[in-house]
C-alpha cells in the first residue's frame, strides 16, 4: 500500500513538473521571481541588523536559519501538497466527489491535487539561507535541518489541512481559513525573539508560529532534546488532529444533503 | 431584398503555437495554420431566424465572433446594416446583442439585479426606461425570485436564462447566440428555446443561433445553415433540412426478456404511430427511447447526396 | 460627457457597496491589519528598549498608513491577467464601454471601501497603541488625500502588473515582487533611515520611495515644501504608469485573439 502510494505520488508529481514546463521560460521567471521576492525580505532584516547587531539575542544568523527552514518547509508544502488549499474550493464544486470516490486514499489525492511550481523558489532560498548561515560545514547540522523543515513543512500542511477542512462544516469560513494562514505566515516571518508576554502565548497556541521559527532555530543553534521532544509532540498531535478532523468532516459531507445537489 | 447582415467570402486563419520539446529550448516556437472559418457567403434579413449548426470546431463560434465585431477575418467581407463590424465596433454596439453560451456576460458576485442595471448603465439607458425594460423581460423569461441572488450562486439554467435577459436589455436588433443551451439538461433547453422563440418573434429580432444539438433549430428557427470544417454545406430551410435529412428516427427498446432491439426508421416512409404500434404488438417493453440522428450523421448524409 | 462619467461613477459606486457590505471579508482584514500593527509595533518596542531609546510613536502610524495602502488594493493585477489570458477582454469590445476603465472603476471602488475601513479602524487602533498623533489635526485631510493619491498610484502599479500579461505568464509572482520592492524600497516595516546610505540613494529613484516614504512621512514631517516634493513626484510617477498601461492596452486592442470552435 504505502509503496503504490509512494509511486503514485512521483507520477503526480512527474506530471507536475511536466505541465510546469510546457513553457520553460515561464517556469525558470517564476522560480527566479520567487527567489527575489524571499531574499528582498531577507535582505530588509539584514539592513536592520547591521545596524543594532541583534534583537533581543538574535543575529542575522538566527534569522538566516529561521527563514532557511520557513522558506524550505513553505516550499515543499506548496509544490508537493497545495491541495489542502483547495478542499473549500473542490466542496463548492462538487470536484471532491471525484476524490472520495477514488479506489486510493482520498486525503492523499486530495493533498497531492495541487502543486506550484514557482515555490522551488522557496526551497532554493532554503538552501541559499542555510549556506548563508554557515552551519553547512557540519554535516550533523545539515541533517538536523533536512529534518526540521520536513517537520515545518508537516506543520504547514497540517494546519492548512486544519483550516480547510472547517467548510466541511460552516460555509463560507474559507475566508477565515485564510486569514489565520495569512497571520501564521506572518507572525513565522518575524525574528521570533521580540514576542514576549501575550505574544508569546498566541504565538504558541492560536496561531501556532512559534513551532515553525523559534523552535527550529534554537534546535540548531542550542540544542535541548527537550526542545525536539516539544515540537515532535506538537507536529504528531497536529497532524493527527487535522487527519481526523478531515475524514470527520468527510463522513459528515458524504452523509449530508450537499453531496450530489449540484 | 432587405438583407441585415450580408457576408461575402469570410474566411479566418489562426496561428497555433507548437510547443517544441527539449529543457533549454525557451524561446523559439513552431506555427502551424488553422482555417477555421474557410470561404463564406450568406445573408441574412430582417426578422430572420437563422440556425447556424455544425459540429465541434467547425467554425460557428469564430464566424459569430466576427459578426460581433470581437474578431478581425483574414480575408473576406461582412455587412451588418451596412456597417463592417470590426470597424465600427462603437456604431453597431447598440444594435448588437450576444451571448456566448461558455462565458458570462453578468457579474459572477453581484446580485443579477445589479449586473442588469451596469448593463443599462453601460447602454446609457435612462433609469426610468430600464426598469420598465428589465421588468417586462423579467416577467417573460420567469427570473423574479432570481434577481437577488449573485450569479455565481445560479444553476446553469437559471444563469442562461439570465444571460439572455440581459443581452435583450438594450433592445437589439440583432441578436447572436452562441451555444446558449450547451450543458443544459432537456427540460431547461426546452424552456429556453421557447422563451428565445417568444422573444424573438414579439419584436422581430434578427438571431443568428450556433449550436452542435439538432433540436435547437428545430424548435426555433425558420432557416439552417451548416457548416463543417469552416466550410458552409447547406444553406436552407428547416422544412427542407427535415424532409431530406432529419426524416430518419433511431429507436431503441428494451423487452423484458432482456432483448434490445434497435431500429432505423424513415418517418417520411413510414409513420413513427405505426412502427410503435407493430414492436407494441406481443411485445413487453420496459425500457423506450426515440432519437435523431446525430449531428455527424447528416452531415456525413450530405456529402453523400452531393456525391 | 456627463454620460461617460456616471457610467464609470456606477461601477464604482456598485463595487463600492459590494464590498463594504460583506462584513466576514472586512473583519478577517481588519485582523490582519491588527496582527501587522501590534506585531510592528512589538518589533519597535524591543528595538527602542535595546537601543535606549523610546520608541518612536510616528514610525507606527509611517506604518499604519502603508499598510493601508497595501491592504486595501485589490487585486486588479490579477483581474487583468485572467481577462487576459482567457479573452474575456474581447467579449467587451462590441460593447459601448471601455474595459480597462470598466475594471479600473470597479477597483477604485473596492478600494475606496477597504481604505475608508482600515483608516478608521487602525486610526483608532494605533491611537490605542501610541496614546499621541504627530501630526496637527488641520493637516489630517491633507494627510489622508496623499494616502489615497498613494492608493491610486499602487492601483496604477498593479494595473501594469495585470497587463504584462499581454508579454510574459508570470503576472502574479511579477505582482509579488512589486509589492514586496514597495515594502524595501518605501520603508514599510523598517524605516529607511536604516538602511546603509547606497540602498537609500538607489530607493529614491524608485516610485515607492515616492508614493510610499514621501507621501506618508507628511504624517510626522508634515511641511507645505515636502508636500509640495510628494505631489510632484507622485505626479510624475503616475504620468509614467499611465502611459505604460494605455500604451499595453492599446497594444492588447490590436492583438486580441480568441480562439473559437
Amino acid at each position: 500500500m504505502a509503496v503504490s502510494n509512494l509511486n503514485l505520488f512521483w507520477s503526480i508529481q512527474r506530471n507536475n513538473f511536466k505541465s510546469a514546463f510546457a513553457s520553460k521560460s515561464d517556469a525558470f521567471m517564476n522560480f527566479f521571481l520567487m527567489l527575489l521576492n524571499n531574499l528582498l525580505f531577507v535582505f530588509m532584516w539584514w539592513a536592520l541588523l547591521e545596524n543594532r547587531g541583534s534583537i533581543n539575542g538574535w543575529t542575522m544568523q538566527h534569522l538566516y536559519l529561521m527563514h532557511g527552514i520557513n522558506n524550505f518547509g513553505f516550499g515543499i508544502y506548496a509544490v508537493f501538497f497545495r491541495g489542502c488549499e483547495a478542499i473549500p474550493q473542490y466542496i463548492e464544486n462538487g470536484s471532491l466527489e471525484n476524490y472520495i470516490t477514488s479506489p486510493r486514499n482520498s486525503l492523499f489525492l486530495v493533498l497531492t491535487s495541487e502543486s506550484t511550481f514557482a515555490n522551488w523558489g522557496d526551497i532554493a532560498t532554503g538552501i541559499i539561507l542555510f549556506i548563508c548561515s554557515g552551519y553547512y560545514t557540519d554535516l550533523q547540522n545539515i541533517f538536523t535541518f533536512l529534518v526540521l523543515t520536513m517537520i515545518v513543512s508537516v506543520i504547514f500542511v497540517a494546519f492548512r489541512l486544519a483550516l480547510s477542512t472547517l467548510s466541511f462544516y460552516k460555509n463560507d469560513i474559507d475566508r477565515f481559513g485564510h486569514n489565520i494562514f495569512m497571520s501564521f505566515l506572518i507572525f513565522s516571518s518575524q525574528p521570533a525573539s521580540v514576542f514576549g508576554g501575550w505574544y508569546k502565548v498566541i504565538y504558541l497556541t492560536i496561531i501556532p508560529a512559534g513551532f515553525i521559527s523559534l523552535f527550529p532555530v534554537e534546535i540548531i543553534t542550542d540544542f535541548k532534546w527537550v526542545n525536539l521532544a516539544i515540537l515532535l509532540s506538537f507536529t504528531t498531535a497536529l497532524s493527527s488532529f487535522a487527519i481526523w478532523f478531515f475524514y470527520r468532516g468527510l463522513k459528515r459531507y458524504s452523509s449530508g444533503n450537499k453531496f450530489g445537489v449540484r | 431584398m432587405n438583407n441585415i447582415i450580408e457576408i461575402n467570402n469570410l474566411s479566418k486563419k489562426f496561428k497555433i503555437k507548437k510547443p517544441k520539446k527539449g529543457l533549454f529550448n525557451l524561446f523559439s516556437a513552431e506555427y502551424k495554420t488553422v482555417n477555421a472559418v474557410n470561404n463564406i457567403s450568406f445573408n441574412i434579413q430582417k426578422g430572420e431566424r437563422v440556425a447556424f449548426i455544425g459540429p465541434n470546431g467547425a467554425g460557428k463560434s469564430t464566424t459569430i465572433k466576427m459578426l460581433s465585431s470581437i474578431l478581425h477575418p483574414t480575408s473576406g467581407d461582412a455587412k451588418i446594416f451596412g456597417l463592417t463590424p470590426w470597424e465600427n465596433r462603437q456604431a453597431l454596439a447598440h444594435e448588437i446583442g450576444t451571448v456566448f453560451g461558455q462565458r458570462s456576460q453578468l457579474w459572477y458576485n453581484l446580485p443579477v439585479k445589479d449586473s442588469f442595471y451596469l448593463i443599462g448603465k453601460i447602454y446609457n439607458i435612462d433609469e426610468v426606461k430600464l426598469k420598465r425594460r428589465v421588468s417586462k423581460l423579467v416577467n417573460l423569461f420567469e427570473i423574479r425570485d432570481l434577481l437577488n441572488h449573485p450569479t455565481k450562486s445560479l444553476s446553469l439554467g437559471q444563469r442562461m436564462r439570465c444571460e439572455i435577459v440581459a443581452s435583450f436589455i438594450h433592445n437589439p436588433k440583432v441578436l447572436f447566440l452562441d451555444e446558449p443551451t450547451i450543458g443544459l439538461d432537456i427540460t431547461a433547453k426546452a424552456i429556453i428555446r421557447e422563451l428565445i422563440k417568444k422573444q424573438t418573434l414579439e419584436e422581430e429580432t434578427t438571431l443568428l443561433l450556433t449550436s452542435h444539438d439538432t433540436d435547437d433549430m428545430e424548435k426555433v428557427c425558420d432557416r439552417v445553415i451548416i457548416i463543417n470544417k469552416g466550410k458552409l454545406i447547406l444553406d436552407n430551410s428547416i422544412n427542407h433540412l427535415k424532409e431530406k435529412y432529419l426524416n430518419k428516427k433511431y429507436i431503441r427498446a428494451t423487452l423484458d426478456n432482456g432483448e434490445k432491439i434497435s431500429k432505423e426508421v424513415n418517418t417520411q416512409k413510414m409513420p413513427i404511430q405505426k412502427v410503435l404500434e407493430d414492436l407494441l404488438k406481443g411485445n413487453n417493453i420496459i425500457d423506450f427511447t426515440i432519437e435523431n440522428p446525430p449531428m455527424e450523421e447528416i452531415i456525413k448524409e450530405i456529402y453523400n447526396q452531393d456525391v | 460627457m456627463f454620460n461617460t462619467v456616471s457610467k464609470y461613477f456606477s461601477f464604482a459606486k456598485i463595487s463600492f457597496r459590494e464590498k463594504s457590505s460583506n462584513l466576514t471579508l472586512i473583519m478577517g482584514m481588519l485582523v490582519i491589519l491588527s496582527l501587522l500593527l501590534l506585531t510592528y509595533n512589538q518589533l519597535w518596542v524591543v528595538v527602542g528598549k535595546e537601543s535606549n531609546n523610546a520608541i518612536n510613536h510616528s514610525f507606527i502610524w509611517y506604518l499604519l498608513l502603508a499598510e493601508t495602502i497595501i491592504l486595501s488594493a485589490p487585486r486588479v493585477d490579477r483581474i487583468f491577467d485572467e481577462d487576459i489570458r482567457s479573452g474575456n477582454m474581447a467579449y467587451f469590445i462590441n460593447k459601448p464601454v471601455s474595459f480597462f476603465f470598466m475594471r479600473f472603476s470597479e477597483a477604485v471602488g473596492e478600494m475606496t471601501s477597504s481604505f475608508i475601513t482600515f483608516i478608521s479602524f487602525g486610526g483608532v487602533l494605533t491611537l490605542a497603541i501610541t496614546h499621541q498623533v504627530p501630526f496637527e489635526w488641520k493637516h489630517l485631510p491633507i494627510i489622508l488625500a496623499m494616502c489615497y493619491f498613494s492608493c491610486l498610484i499602487n492601483l496604477f502599479l498593479k494595473c501594469a502588473c495585470g497587463m504584462s500579461a499581454i508579454w510574459f505568464s508570470s503576472t502574479r509572482y511579477l505582482n509579488m515582487v512589486v509589492d514586496r520592492l514597495g515594502f524595501v524600497f518605501g520603508g514599510a516595516i523598517i524605516p529607511l533611515s536604516i538602511y546603509p546610505e547606497w540602498f537609500v540613494n538607489i530607493a529614491q529613484y524608485t516610485p515607492f520611495y515616492s508614493f510610499y516614504y514621501l507621501s506618508l512621512r507628511l504624517v510626522y514631517e508634515f511641511s507645505w515644501e515636502n508636500l509640495l516634493q510628494a505631489i510632484t513626484l507622485n505626479i510624475f510617477w503616475s504620468s509614467l504608469l499611465c502611459a505604460f498601461i494605455f500604451a499595453a492596452y492599446r497594444k492588447l486592442g490590436k492583438r486580441t485573439q480568441i480562439y473559437g470552435g
